[in-house]
């Protein structure tokens, strides 16, 4: 406990911490005005009255409630059949909205999240790189390695302290997002179902705008904690604190504007990374499954598993090859 | 025309506190030691000796010109090597003095002549295609003296020249010194006294910023005859003589123990004067709290 | 002349630098992996053809669905002529009644009565095909992050030398000053230069590697988005005219990020604050205010704000396009961003 408080102290006794987190929130303040400005003009007032994507969806549901039947008839019962047989209990899960309340456009910004997540990533290269690279280019790593504790609980506190961090940046972030929003645009009615928003009208998942801005949140937040982990490994390897934080600002970028096909396996970091309402995320907008052992299992919660399955591989490198470490000069 | 580097009232302030407080001192052709314990000023004397520190009040002239004026033409005849220098891990040390003499402003041909002979003088020609990243702490000082050569400077700066060289380093790097002082202000500081007795033609001794004493090695220990005291004495005895004295070297024999002690006064019965050496000199004007840190030691 | 060899070598011989070389590698490869895929494309040229006889004739036009129409925007104006045809008309009308409405006198009559002039001749009547050249007008200058990791490579330039503790031995030697950072902004130049025109070339040649030639010598209003456009470039020259502005506006803004690598100490700062002002700077803000100011280096990073629209300054009652008052008001910031990064290199001072 007494290591993790001391890593902490590393990380947050910084200035340029102090610095990082103000120009972020500046930046998102600045942000927020400038789209509230830019689209005051064509967005005054409008409303987003969630029936309008309910008549689709009755359609939608009866086309797939014939096709199932159709299958069941020809006896196709594999994979396509299951995997339609879960879109349908699904989408037919999803309740009818109240016809009678509405959304207003503006809570669009509350999920227009890419600039926050930029900054976000940015961040964290600010406050990673130096886990191990610091103590390396220092010369403390001697001390550190040749201490009673300083192999398997140093490491541990300084991942634990990486985890720890990026929870705190993203709650501090996200928090100063959804205030400076709030404040512009007022609370609204979050309590309509999040198909409301033209990108997710073909969504099967029965959030709310509130419960999606919260699962947002949360999918982002396991991609953060991921990503954080990904820089303090690449400083475990070097002196030169320029090398993790250039291959996180590469994986920043990749994440969030690269339109490149990927392998499923690379594509969910990118999807994890980087969701909002204006880029049409493959998580969340429409049904995707893939089969696994002959069951549909939703896109999500491969990424979810994917994304911890990187973390841990992470924690894994780090603590071997960091007990490896031999201090050259 | 005669060299000469003239620091008038020289002062430094950080915030409330002074490194270096009205320090005024004349420099012609010879060695120079600077003394002084660490955080006495010296290496931000030798910042704004540089010119890469700006004094608080106070100029640097060399030969009645301004140096910051000068610019150019002052670095051009300048050689300083700071202490705690960086290198670039990644160049070679043959790379890396070609760079130096680039930015001393030396033409390609000059540039490898310069660096062939001084890689020769520091005895790192066998490793001079190496990458800085591998060399020992002694290697990269000896690559420090010798970037501060190239341009053949007439003052020379040397900060802490000798950290980190074995003996029989430090003896070629005074010899060095020792030839090319002649038509050459250089001013080294360091913590080996003996570095500064054998070579330098005048002491500076700077504490908390102030010169206290600039004269030559003889002088200064002249002024010295007649307190410096050697004693064969028991532990009780030397207990109390570091109480009360300061108490220099100490050497456990099989007839005693034998204690070399600054006083102006005998310290004890069976004392005899000593020649003084700049080491008891450099106890006598630094060492204050001796007493404390030895009996830390001794609880140990 | 050495001390740029230096420097150029420090550049490039960097690990930071490698490691962009092979990610810009590997997306190369990975596009041309992508785009292989893309076999619609001898269709589509030929549909193109077609169109163009038939006028606007074509049934197999039906066999596209909305997602793949909007997907091929970049390689043909074939669905979405009709509305490119609307929009202009539409815009010719609007200035019309403009013109009838402002005073003769004013501004805002002036800058129509040009915006009118420009546009004369410039409708587009036909289809065209033009795969590599959308293609490359979007990967190369509409490429925020390509540009953004550009200017991170060179963000530490001088923050490296006070890390590393060189600062004190360069600012003691004779060139230490005015000629190192001389040798240090040419060599900026340098690098960026090469970096970015040899990945502009490289993907150039892949493109037209995989795609052909065709289509180059298309109006650029037939681009997507560019309707409003009133310059007479084809698409080749808009996109050479563009990688030319593109490069010079990496350069320009680069002096900038010199700037703020000889205030801050740590390269990880200058690193960070490189990429929040690269951000501001790249990402297209509205024209408000204050705000004017900061978007006139995002024309330079993305130069296709420059190209999609009439856009004009009121220079002493008489409109000047962007193109001619941009690059002096950027050339201007650049210039004292210079003059500032020498002052506070020469004015360091060594303190640990």
């Amino acid at each position: 406990m007494n290591l993790l408080k001391f890593e902490l102290y590393k990380i947050y006794s910084r200035k340029t911490i102090l610095l990082g987190i103000t120009l972020i929130s500046l930046v998102i303040i600045v942000f927020s005005c400038v789209n509230y400005y830019s689209t005051k003009k064509v967005m005054n007032n409008d409303v987003l009255y969630p029936g309008s994507w309910w008549s689709d969806h009755s359609m939608y549901l009866n086309k797939l409630s014939s096709e199932i039947a159709d299958m069941k008839s020809k006896g196709e019962i594999g994979f396509e059949y299951k995997n339609k047989v879960l879109e349908y209990k699904m989408q037919k899960a999803i309740k009818p909205p109240d016809l009678q309340s509405s959304a207003h456009l503006h809570s669009y910004f509350l999920f227009d999240n890419s600039v926050v997540y930029f900054m976000l990533g940015i961040f964290l290269i600010l406050g990673l790189p130096p886990m191990f690279s610091d103590e390396y280019s220092t010369g403390v790593d001697a001390l550190i390695l040749s201490s009673k504790l300083g192999k398997g609980t140093t490491v541990a506190a300084k991942i634990l302290a990486t985890v720890i961090f990026t929870v705190i940046a993203a709650c501090i972030v996200f928090i100063v997002h959804i205030i400076v929003n709030l404040l512009i645009y007022g609370t609204g009615n979050l309590s309509v179902p999040f198909q409301v928003m033209s990108t997710y009208g073909s969504s099967p998942y029965s959030f709310s705008l509130f419960g999606y801005l919260v699962i947002q949140f949360l999918t982002n937040l396991s991609a953060d904690i991921m990503f954080g982990l990904m820089i303090v490994t690449v400083s475990a390897f070097y002196r030169n604190v320029m090398i993790p934080a250039f291959v996180g600002a590469c994986a920043v970028c990749i994440t969030c504007y690269f339109k490149v096909v990927f392998p499923l396996f690379f594509q969910v970091i990118t999807d994890m990374f980087k969701i909002n309402s204006f880029f049409p995320d493959d998580l969340y907008s429409n049904f995707k499954a893939y089969n696994i052992l002959g069951k549909p299992v939703l896109y999500p919660q491969i990424s979810f598993v994917l994304t911890m399955i990187y973390a841990i591989s992470f924690i894994f490198i780090i603590k071997y090859f960091y007990k490896r470490h031999t201090v050259l000069n | 025309m005669k060299l000469k580097l003239v620091l008038e009232n020289i002062s430094k302030k950080y915030r409330n506190k002074y490194a270096v407080k009205d320090l005024s001192v004349k420099l012609t052709p010879g060695v120079y030691g600077l003394l002084g314990p660490n955080g006495s000023g010296k290496t931000t004397l030798m910042r704004i000796m540089v010119d890469i520190l700006k004094p608080t009040e106070g100029n640097v002239l060399f030969n009645g010109e301004n140096i910051h004026s000068m610019g150019d033409r002052y670095r051009d005849i300048l050689g300083y090597l700071p202490q705690n220098f960086g290198i670039y891990k990644n160049f070679s040390a043959h790379k890396f003095l070609m760079y130096i003499a680039a930015l001393k402003g030396l033409d390609k041909h000059t540039s490898l002549k310069k660096v062939e002979e001084l890689l020769e003088i520091v005895s790192l020609k066998a490793e001079s295609k190496k990458k800085l990243g591998v060399f020992s702490g002694g290697m990269k000082q000896r690559i420090g003296i010798a970037q501060a050569l190239l341009n053949d400077p007439k003052v020379l700066i040397l900060d802490e020249p000798t950290t980190g060289l074995d003996p029989k380093e430090r003896v070629r790097f005074r010899n060095m010194i020792s030839e090319i002082s002649r038509d050459r202000i250089i001013i080294f500081s360091t913590h080996i006294v003996s570095d500064i007795e054998y070579i330098a033609k005048e002491v500076l001794l700077i504490r908390n910023g102030k010169l206290i004493e600039k004269n030559d090695v003889k002088n200064i220990l002249k002024d010295m005859e007649g307190k410096v005291w050697s004693a064969l004495v028991d532990e009780k005895v030397l207990n109390e003589l570091i109480q009360y004295y300061k108490v220099g070297n100490i050497m456990r024999t099989d007839k005693g123990i034998e204690a070399r002690i600054i006083s102006p006064q005998r310290p004890v019965r069976d004392a005899v004067t000593t020649p003084p050496r700049l080491e008891d000199l450099y106890l006598y004007y630094f060492e204050e709290n001796q007493s404390d840190e030895f009996a830390k030691v001794r609880a140990l | 002349m050495s001390l740029l060899k230096f420097e150029l070598y420090k550049m490039f011989f960097r690990k930071i630098t490698l490691i962009f070389i092979v990610l810009s590698l590997v997306f190369i490869f990975l596009k041309v992996v992508q785009d292989w895929n893309e076999d619609k494309m001898p269709q589509l040229h030929n549909l193109v053809q077609e169109y163009n006889l038939t006028n606007g004739n074509v049934n197999e036009l039906k066999k596209f669905s909305a997602t793949e129409k909007s997907n091929l925007y970049a390689a043909t104006n074939l669905f979405y002529l009709q509305d490119t045809i609307g929009e202009q008309l539409y815009q010719n009308e609007g200035l019309k009644n403009d013109l009838t409405q402002e005073s003769n006198t004013s501004y805002q009559y002036k800058a129509n009565l040009m915006e009118q002039k420009m546009l004369k001749g410039l409708l587009v009547k036909k289809a065209y095909y033009f795969n590599t050249w959308g293609s490359l007008i979007n990967n190369i200058l509409d490429f925020p992050m390509a540009v953004l990791l550009i200017l991170i490579m060179v963000s530490g330039v001088f923050s490296v030398e006070y890390a590393s503790r060189m600062d004190a031995l360069i600012l003691s030697s004779k060139q230490g000053k005015r000629q190192f950072i001389r040798a240090k902004i040419v060599a900026n130049i340098i690098f960026i230069s090469i970096v970015f025109l040899s990945i502009v070339s490289l993907t150039t040649l892949v493109q037209i590697f995989i795609s052909g030639f065709d289509g180059w010598n298309s109006p650029i209003q037939s681009l997507l988005y560019y309707q409003g456009c009133p310059f007479h470039l084809n698409i080749l020259q808009y996109y050479l005219l563009g990688v030319g502005i593109l490069l010079m506006g990496l350069i320009l803004f680069s002096m900038l990020v010199l700037l703020v690598s000889t205030i801050t100490k740590r390269p990880l700062t200058s690193f960070f604050i490189t990429i929040i002002i690269s951000f501001l700077s790249i990402v297209s803000m509205p024209r408000y205010g204050f705000l004017k100011e900061i978007g006139v280096y995002c024309d330079f990073l993305r130069p296709l704000n420059l190209f999609r629209n009439f856009s004009s300054y009121n220079i002493f009652g008489t409109p000047v396009l962007n193109i001619i008052v941009e690059p002096i008001i950027v050339i201007v910031i650049s210039i004292a961003a210079v003059y500032l990064m020498s002052r506070t290199f020469r004015n360091h001072q060594v303190v640990n």
